[in-house]
C-alpha cells in the first residue's frame, strides 16, 4: 500500500501546481508541512504527501508517525474496549447539525455523522468521506469523489445523493446554515453542483477558490443522511463509529460502537474505533478539572489556562498543547478622536511587552505576535522579527502628536475589555507601561456579556477572536469594507485601507506558496505600519487527559477526533 | 428600663445609644464587635495603604507566602493580602455609581421619591382622618416613574453622562437599610393597624418570603444585570419581608401599651404613633437583626460573587476571588482560604455582635 | 381546622398569583438585552425585531403573561381553526404542536417558494412526509390573502403574501428568510398545565427538565434533610440544656462557624480533602444515569449542605430548648423534685420542639437555596443547577418556571409547618 517513492509525474497527475511546490520545498522555500498542506488541498492524499515530503524535503525526513493516515499510523499497542469519559457542557440546543454554532455540539455529533474531509489536529486537511478531491488548474472546478461502500448506522449506502441533500440543506436560507457563508462561491446554489454519477459530484466555483476543502471540514457540515428532518436527536443517522444510544443533555450523552464501521480511510481492518464507546457527561469546566484530577473522567473539553496551569505537573495526566490563531486583538475605532491618529495605537503597540503578557494571560503558553492578525500557523505565514518593548519611542510619538495637535499630556483614555480570556492581565501590563509612556489609561472591565454588547462600539478595546484555518479568512471579516465602501459588520476598528484590501483579495486567490507568502507578508508590514491593531500572542491550546487514554490530540478548533483513541488501563 | 422612662417616648437615638452601652456588658458582643471593627479598619487601610497594588499582576503566580507576598499571590499574580483587604470596600465602605446619564438619575430620584413617598402616604392612609392626604400621596408616587420617564425622554438628558463616581458606605450596609426602611414601615403599619392593612401587606410579602434567597437574587440579577445598584436593590427586597413579619410582631405587642392609648386618646397622627412611640422601642430587635442581616447580605454577595454574578470587577469581591482561584485550590490553597476567612470572620463577627446583644437585651427586659 | 386549612389554600393561591405576576414583571425582556444574549452582539434591531415577534414578546405584557399561565392554544385553535394537539415525539421525548384533522391525522405546514402550503403529515415515529403542495389562502376583509397554521417548529403561524422576511441567525451572519410567517404564537399550555414552553438555552421542554431536576434536587434535599435534622436537634437540646455552659459555647461556636463558612467553601475544602487527595468519594455528581443511584456520589453533596445548614437548625432548636427550660412550669417541676431526666424529656421537649418545627419547615426554603451553590460546584443535575444556568443565559420563561416551583415547595412546606404547629399546640388550635 505504502508508496515509497512519489514521482512528479504522479504529484502533477493529481495536480499541475504539486510539483511546483515540491521544488520549492527541495530549495527550502516550503517547509515540509506547508507542502503537505498545500499538496493535501490540491488533492493528493495525507500519505503519500507525506511520502512524498520525506523523500524530497530540505528538512531531515520525517518520521511518518506525525501524520496518521490510511496505514501509516502507528497502532502499536492499540487496545480495543472500554468507555471513554469526557467532561463537556451538552446541554444547549441541538437540532440541525447544519445550524451549529457550538463546538461542543458538533463533537457529539461528530461522534454519529462524519465530515468529507477531516480536520487534522495539524492543521491538515484529509479526504473522509471522499475518497479524493482534484481541483482544474483554475481552481474552479472541483471533482469530489465519494468513498464506496460506506454504510449509514441505518445500513443505507453512503450515495452523491446523501452528500447533495447535504449541500442543499447547507445553501437553504430556511436551514440557517453558517456553512453557506463559506461556500459564497456556488452563487448558482444547487445550480452549480453537479450529479456525474452515484459518487462523484462536481462542484462549478464562480471564483476559483483554494479553500474548498477546509470549507468541507466547517464544524456544522457533517453529512446526515437523504432523509434528515431537521432533528438530530430525533434521528441520529449518520455513518461515524459510534451510535448515540442516550441523549440525557442534563446529564449525559452516550455514544457506543458500532459494529460495522466502515472503518474509515483506513478500512474496516483498521479496527476502528477502538472503544466500546464514550460518555459525554454534562459538567463545567471546574467541575471537570476536579473530575479529571480524580479520575472520574478520562479527559474534558477545552481546559482554560488555569485547567493547563493546575494539571502541567500532575503524573496521571498527559498535556499535549497545540498553537492555534486564537488571540487577543488590542484594537481602536479610528473613526473617534483621538484614536484616528494613527500614532496612538503605535505608541501603544511599542508599550507592549509581549513575553510578559503572554506569560501573565496565557502562562507562557503561545506565540508572541507582531501585530499582525495572521498567526504562524496559518500557511504562508512571513516571519517577522518580534519587536521589543519600547517604552522610549512610545513617550516620542505622544509628544510629537501632542504638540502637532496642541494637547496635554499624559494623555487619559479608557481601555474596555472584559475578563474571561485573559484579556484583564493583558491590559493590566499595557496599562502599567502605558502610563510610563504618557498615558493616563484607566481600565473598564466587565465580565463577558457585558463587553460583547458593545464590542464594535467602544473607542478602545481588547477583543477576543477565535482560530481560523486559515490566514485569509479573519482579515476578510474584520479588515475590509463591503462593496458599497462602508466597513464590513465585524469591522470593530472602521480601518479600511486601499492597498490592504487589493493584497488580501490577491493573497486569496494566489495558489503559488511564494507569491502568497509575499503578499502575506505585505499585509503584515501594512499592519505594522499603519494598523488599528496590536496583537502580542496567540494563544496555545491544550488537550488534557489521563494517561491511560493513547493517541489522543489536541486540536486546534477542539474537535474531538476519537475514532482511533483507545484506552490502555495497565499504563 | 423601666416603663416610667419609656412613658416618656424616647427617641430612636436615645434607644440605640442604650443598646450600644451594652455591647460592652457582653463578652461575646464585645468579640463580635471586635471582629466586625477589625475589617472595618482594614477597609479604611486598604483606600490609603496595602501591600501591593490589589488589582495589578506584580508577582509569580500561584505561590505561596513569600517576599513582599504574605499571603502568596493569585492565578495571575496579585497579592492575596492587598486583594483580600480592597475586597472589604465594596461591600463595607463604598459603593459604585456607574456612568449613567442625566435622565437615569431622574428616573432613580423619581423611583427613590416615589419608594419614600409611598412609605409616608401609606400609614397615611390605613388611618381614616387623614386617608384622602394618604390616597393623593400614593398616586403621585406612582406617577412619578413615569412623569420621570416622560421628561427624561423628551428633553434629551439621556444624552448627558454623569461619569462614575462612588458613595461612601458599602453594598450591604446600604440594602439592608433599605431593606429596614422597608420592612419596618410595612411591618409597623401591618402590626399596628391590623385587619385588612395587616392581610394584604402581609400577603405581597409572603409573596416575596417564598423564594428562596438565592433564587430571588438571581432573579433581581437576570432581570437588571449585575451591578453595585441592583445588588443593592436585592439585598433590600430580600430582607423586607423579615424586616416586616420582626416590625409587626414588635408593634402587635407595643400596641396594647399604655402609652400608645395615651397617645391614641390625645389625638396624636398615626406616624407621631408609629415613629415616636412604638418604633423607638422596637429599634432594638430591629438593630440586632439588621446586624444579621448585614452577615446574610456578605455571605450572599459572596455566593453570587462566587458564581459569577456578584459585584462587577476591577474592585476585587471575596467570592469572585474564591471562584478564580478554584481551579488551582490544590497548588495556591492560600487564594482561596484567605478571602474564605475573610467572608467567616466577617459573618462570624456580625452574628457574635447581634448575639450578644440579643442576650443582653432579654437579661434586661427579664 | 377546616376554616384554617381553607384559609392557608386561600393565601398560598394569593401568594402564587402575587408570585408569578412578580416574577414575570421582573423578568420581562424590556429593554431587547434578553434577545441580543440569544442573537448575539451582531443582530441588528430588524433581526431583534424578527425573533421578537418569533417569540411573541412584541405582544403586550397581559397576554404573555396569560399565555405563560393559562396557554394560549385555545386562541391559535381559533385563529387557526381546528384543533392543535402536543404529541410527544417518542424518539426525543420532546413534544411538538400538530394540526389533529382527525383519522389521526396530523400536520404541520411549510410554505414553498411558489407561495403554496405544503402540508408535513406525521408519522406514527415521529417524523413526517410532505405532501403535495396545497392552496389555503383565505382572503381578509380588505381583500389580502393570509393563512393561520402552524410551522415546521410546532408554532402557531400567520402567513401572509407581503413577503415578509424571517431573519435566522447564523454563525456567520444573518439569513433572510423570504415567504416567512409574518406572526406567531409560540404555543404552549401554560404553567398552570404544567407545560412551560421551550427553552430558549436548549430549545428542549422546560416542564420536562424541570421535572427531571426536581426529582434530582428532592433526592439531594431530603437527603440532606435526614442528615441535619437528627444530628441538630439532639445537638441543640444538649447545648440548650447547658445554656451558658462549655458544652453550650462549644456547639454554638462550632455551629456558627459552619453556618458562616460558605457552601463554596467547604465544598471546595471537602473536594480538595475527600476526592482529590484522599480520593475517597468522587468530586462530582454529574452522570446520575451512569453511575446510577450510588450512595457515594452523594456523600460530599450532602455534607457540604451539613456543614452549612447544621448551625442554624441547632441554633433554633437551642434558643427554644433555652425558653421553655426557663418557664414557670419546668421551673416548678424541678422544684417539686421531678426527676432532671424526666422533666427534660417529657416535657421540655415536647414544647421545645414546637418551635423548631415551624423553622425548619421554614429553613427548607433555605435548603432549596443553598443547594443552589453546592448543585453548582457538585455540577449535580438539579433545579439549582438549571436556575443558575438559566440565570446566566437569560433563559426568562425556564427560569421563572424553576424559581415557581421552588416558591411552591417553599409555600407548601410552610403549611404543613403551620399544621403541625397547630395540632401540637391545643391553644393555637382553638384560637
Amino acid at each position: 500500500m505504502k508508496p515509497r517513492n512519489v514521482s512528479k509525474k504522479y504529484m502533477a497527475k493529481v495536480h499541475p501546481r504539486i510539483p511546483e511546490y515540491f521544488d520549492m520545498m527541495n530549495d527550502g522555500r516550503l517547509t515540509r508541512r506547508e507542502f503537505m498542506r498545500f499538496a493535501t488541498l490540491l488533492g493528493m492524499s495525507a500519505g503519500v504527501a507525506s511520502v512524498a515530503a520525506a523523500c524530497g524535503g530540505a528538512e531531515a525526513p520525517a518520521a511518518t508517525d506525525e501524520v496518521m493516515d490510511e496505514g501509516s499510523m502507528d497502532e502499536g499497542g492499540a487496545k480495543a474496549g472500554g468507555t471513554l469519559l469526557i467532561g463537556m457542557e451538552t446541554s444547549a440546543i441541538l437540532d440541525h447539525p447544519a445550524r451549529l454554532s457550538w463546538i461542543q455540539g458538533a463533537n457529539i455529533v461528530r461522534q454519529v455523522a462524519e465530515y468529507l474531509a477531516e480536520p487534522g489536529a495539524d492543521n491538515i486537511v484529509r479526504p473522509w468521506l471522499l475518497e479524493s478531491w482534484e481541483a482544474n488548474e483554475d481552481v474552479n472546478e472541483w471533482t469530489l469523489n465519494i468513498r464506496q461502500g460506506i454504510k449509514f448506522n441505518n445500513g443505507d449506502e453512503l450515495t452523491a445523493d446523501d452528500v447533495l441533500f447535504n449541500f442543499d440543506q447547507w445553501l437553504d436560507d430556511e436551514v440557517g446554515s453558517s456553512v453557506k457563508g463559506l461556500l459564497n462561491y456556488l452563487e448558482g446554489g444547487m445550480n452549480d453542483l453537479e450529479r456525474v454519477d452515484d459518487y462523484t459530484i462536481k462542484m462549478h466555483l464562480s471564483a476559483g477558490n483554494i479553500g474548498v476543502p477546509v470549507h468541507l471540514t466547517h464544524y456544522p457540515a457533517a453529512i446526515m443522511h437523504r432523509d434528515f428532518q431537521g432533528d438530530f436527536v430525533a434521528s441520529p443517522v449518520g455513518t461515524g463509529p459510534f451510535t448515540m444510544t442516550e441523549y440525557n443533555p442534563d446529564q449525559a450523552v452516550v455514544m457506543t460502537r458500532r459494529d460495522d464501521y466502515w472503518g474509515g480511510p483506513a478500512g474496516p481492518d483498521s479496527g476502528f474505533p477502538y472503544l466500546d464507546g464514550i460518555r459525554y457527561i454534562n459538567m463545567d469546566k471546574d467541575a471537570a478539572l476536579n473530575a479529571l484530577s480524580a479520575g472520574e473522567i478520562h479527559t474534558f473539553y477545552q481546559p482554560r489556562p488555569t485547567d493547563w496551569e493546575a494539571m502541567k505537573d500532575n503524573a496521571d495526566i498527559n498535556v499535549v498543547a497545540t498553537s492555534t490563531a486564537q488571540t487577543l486583538i488590542l484594537r481602536h475605532r479610528v473613526d473617534i478622536e483621538p484614536f484616528n491618529d494613527l500614532r496612538l495605537i503605535k505608541a501603544l503597540r511599542l508599550c507592549q511587552d509581549r513575553q510578559q503578557i503572554l506569560n501573565l494571560a496565557w502562562f507562557g503558553e503561545g506565540d508572541q505576535g507582531v501585530d499582525a492578525h495572521i498567526a504562524p500557523v496559518h500557511p504562508a505565514y512571513d516571519e517577522r522579527e518580534i519587536p521589543a518593548q519600547d517604552i522610549e519611542g512610545a513617550k516620542a510619538l505622544l509628544e510629537e502628536w501632542a504638540a502637532e495637535t496642541g494637547n496635554s499630556l499624559p494623555l487619559a483614555v479608557t481601555l474596555v475589555t472584559k475578563n474571561d480570556e485573559g484579556e484583564q492581565q493583558y491590559a493590566e501590563v499595557l496599562q502599567q507601561a502605558a502610563n510610563e509612556a504618557g498615558f493616563d489609561m484607566s481600565l473598564d472591565i466587565t465580565e463577558a456579556s457585558g463587553y460583547w454588547e458593545r464590542w464594535d462600539e467602544v473607542p478602545l478595546g481588547i477583543t477576543s477572536w477565535t482560530h481560523r484555518p486559515l490566514g485569509t479568512m479573519v482579515l476578510e471579516l474584520a479588515y475590509i469594507a463591503d462593496n458599497e465602501g462602508n466597513p464590513v459588520a465585524w469591522n470593530e476598528t472602521r480601518w479600511v485601507d486601499e492597498e490592504f484590501s487589493d493584497t488580501l483579495v490577491a493573497a486569496a486567490s494566489t495558489l503559488d506558496v511564494d507569491a502568497r507568502r509575499v503578499h502575506m507578508g505585505k499585509l503584515m508590514d501594512i499592519f505594522w505600519e499603519r494598523g488599528p491593531i496590536g496583537v502580542a500572542f496567540f494563544k496555545s491550546a491544550w488537550r488534557l487527559a489521563r494517561h491511560e487514554v493513547k493517541n489522543i490530540t489536541a486540536h486546534p478548533t477542539q474537535y474531538d477526533l476519537m475514532y482511533n483513541v483507545w484506552l490502555d488501563d495497565a499504563a | 428600663m423601666t416603663t416610667e422612662t419609656r412613658s416618656k417616648a424616647p427617641t430612636v437615638w436615645s434607644n440605640i445609644a442604650n443598646y450600644l452601652k451594652l455591647v460592652s456588658e457582653s463578652r461575646i458582643a464585645t468579640i463580635g464587635l471586635a471582629m466586625v471593627l477589625f475589617w472595618i479598619i482594614v477597609g479604611l487601610t486598604s483606600f490609603v495603604w496595602t501591600p501591593q497594588d490589589p488589582n495589578a499582576s506584580l508577582g509569580i503566580p500561584n505561590r505561596g507566602i513569600q517576599d513582599g507576598f504574605m499571603l502568596g499571590t493569585d492565578r495571575i499574580g496579585r497579592d492575596n493580602l492587598s486583594r483580600t483587604m480592597a475586597g472589604t470596600q465594596v461591600i463595607l465602605m463604598k459603593t459604585r455609581i456607574p456612568e449613567l446619564s442625566v435622565g437615569a438619575y431622574l428616573l432613580g430620584i423619581a423611583g427613590i421619591s416615589a419608594i419614600v413617598l409611598g412609605l409616608v402616604a401609606l400609614p397615611w392612609a390605613s388611618d381614616k382622618r387623614t386617608r384622602q392626604k394618604g390616597f393623593i400621596g400614593l398616586i403621585i408616587a406612582a406617577v412619578l416613574i413615569p412623569i420621570a420617564n416622560i421628561i427624561a425622554n423628551s428633553t434629551g438628558l439621556n444624552d448627558i453622562i454623569i461619569p462614575k463616581f462612588a458613595i461612601p458606605v458599602g453594598v450591604a450596609i446600604w440594602g439592608v437599610a433599605g431593606s429596614l426602611t422597608l420592612g419596618s414601615t410595612l411591618g409597623l403599619i401591618a402590626g399596628y393597624r391590623g385587619g385588612t392593612w395587616d392581610q394584604v401587606i402581609m400577603q405581597i410579602l409572603d409573596a416575596l418570603i417564598a423564594f428562596p434567597r438565592i433564587v430571588l437574587y438571581l432573579v433581581v440579577i437576570t432581570a437588571l444585570g449585575q451591578g453595585d445598584l441592583v445588588m443593592i436593590f436585592a439585598i433590600a427586597v430580600t430582607g423586607a419581608p423579615g424586616v416586616a413579619r420582626l416590625a409587626r410582631s414588635q408593634a402587635l405587642e407595643i400596641k396594647s401599651r399604655d402609652y400608645i392609648r395615651a397617645a391614641e386618646t390625645r389625638g396624636e397622627s398615626i406616624w407621631y404613633i408609629m415613629f415616636r412611640e412604638i418604633l423607638p422601642n422596637a429599634i432594638g430587635p430591629l438593630l440586632v437583626d439588621a446586624m444579621l442581616r448585614v452577615g446574610y447580605a456578605v455571605f450572599t454577595i459572596g455566593t453570587l460573587g462566587f458564581l459569577g454574578r456578584g459585584l462587577p470587577p476591577p474592585e476585587p469581591d471575596w467570592g469572585n476571588m474564591i471562584n478564580l482561584a478554584r481551579p488551582s485550590f490544590g497548588q495556591a490553597p492560600l487564594s482561596v482560604l484567605v478571602p474564605a476567612f475573610a467572608i467567616v470572620t466577617l459573618v462570624v463577627g456580625l452574628n457574635l455582635f447581634a448575639d450578644g446583644l440579643n442576650e443582653e437585651i432579654t437579661r434586661y427586659q427579664k | 381546622m377546616g376554616r384554617f386549612l381553607f384559609r392557608s389554600v386561600i393565601s398560598i393561591i394569593v401568594t402564587m398569583v402575587l408570585v408569578s405576576i412578580l416574577l414575570f414583571v421582573m423578568l420581562d425582556p424590556r429593554d431587547g438585552a434578553v434577545l441580543v444574549k440569544i442573537l448575539g452582539i451582531e443582530a441588528t434591531p430588524e433581526q431583534q425585531e424578527s425573533l421578537a415577534n418569533q417569540l411573541a414578546l412584541d405582544t403586550p405584557i397581559m397576554t404573555r403573561y396569560l399565555d405563560w399561565v393559562i396557554g394560549n392554544d385555545w386562541r391559535a385553535e381559533r385563529l387557526i381553526g381546528s384543533d392543535v394537539v402536543l404529541l410527544e415525539d417518542p424518539r426525543t421525548g420532546d413534544s411538538s404542536w400538530w394540526i389533529d384533522e382527525g383519522n389521526e391525522r396530523y400536520i404541520q405546514y411549510e410554505v414553498n417558494t411558489d407561495g403554496l402550503m405544503v402540508p408535513l403529515v406525521r408519522q406514527p415515529a415521529g417524523e413526517y412526509i410532505k405532501e403535495a403542495p396545497v392552496d389555503l389562502w383565505e382572503t381578509d376583509a380588505e381583500g389580502n390573502k393570509f393563512f393561520w397554521g402552524l410551522d415546521a417548529k410546532g408554532r402557531g403561524a400567520l402567513w401572509d403574501d407581503s413577503g415578509a422576511t424571517e431573519f435566522i441567525s447564523t454563525q456567520t451572519g444573518w439569513q433572510e428568510l423570504a415567504g416567512a410567517p409574518v406572526d406567531y404564537i409560540p404555543i404552549r399550555k401554560g404553567v398552570l398545565r404544567g407545560d412551560a414552553g421551550i427553552s430558549w438555552r436548549t430549545s428542549r421542554s422546560i416542564s420536562n427538565a424541570v421535572y427531571l431536576r426536581a426529582g434530582n434536587t428532592f433526592k439531594l434535599a431530603g437527603l440532606a434533610f435526614v442528615v441535619v435534622m437528627p444530628l441538630a436537634l439532639l445537638f441543640g437540646i444538649i447545648a440548650g440544656i447547658n445554656e451558658g455552659k462549655f458544652l453550650d459555647r462549644f456547639i454554638s461556636i462550632v455551629g456558627l462557624i459552619g453556618t458562616s463558612t460558605p457552601e463554596f467553601v467547604s465544598g471546595l475544602v471537602f473536594i480538595l480533602l475527600f476526592a482529590l487527595t484522599w480520593s475517597l468519594f468522587p468530586s462530582q455528581s454529574a452522570d446520575l444515569i451512569g453511575t446510577g443511584l450510588k450512595p457515594k456520589h452523594y456523600v460530599l453533596p450532602v455534607l457540604t449542605l451539613t456543614a452549612v445548614e447544621l448551625g442554624y437548625v441547632i441554633r433554633m432548636t437551642r434558643a427554644s430548648m433555652v425558653d421553655v427550660m426557663k418557664a414557670p412550669y419546668i421551673r416548678t417541676a424541678i422544684i417539686k423534685g421531678m426527676p432532671y431526666r424526666r422533666v427534660v424529656l417529657r416535657h421540655a421537649l415536647r414544647n421545645a420542639l414546637m418551635a423548631p418545627i415551624t423553622i425548619i419547615m421554614l429553613h427548607i426554603n433555605y435548603l432549596v437555596g443553598g443547594i443552589v451553590v453546592v448543585e453548582a460546584i457538585f455540577a449535580y443535575p438539579g433545579l439549582g443547577d438549571y436556575i443558575f444556568k438559566s440565570a446566566v443565559f437569560g433563559d426568562i420563561y425556564a427560569l421563572a418556571a424553576a424559581a415557581m416551583v421552588t416558591v411552591i415547595v417553599a409555600v407548601l412546606t410552610r403549611l404543613f409547618g403551620d399544621l403541625a404547629y397547630t395540632l401540637l399546640n391545643p391553644r393555637i388550635r382553638f384560637s
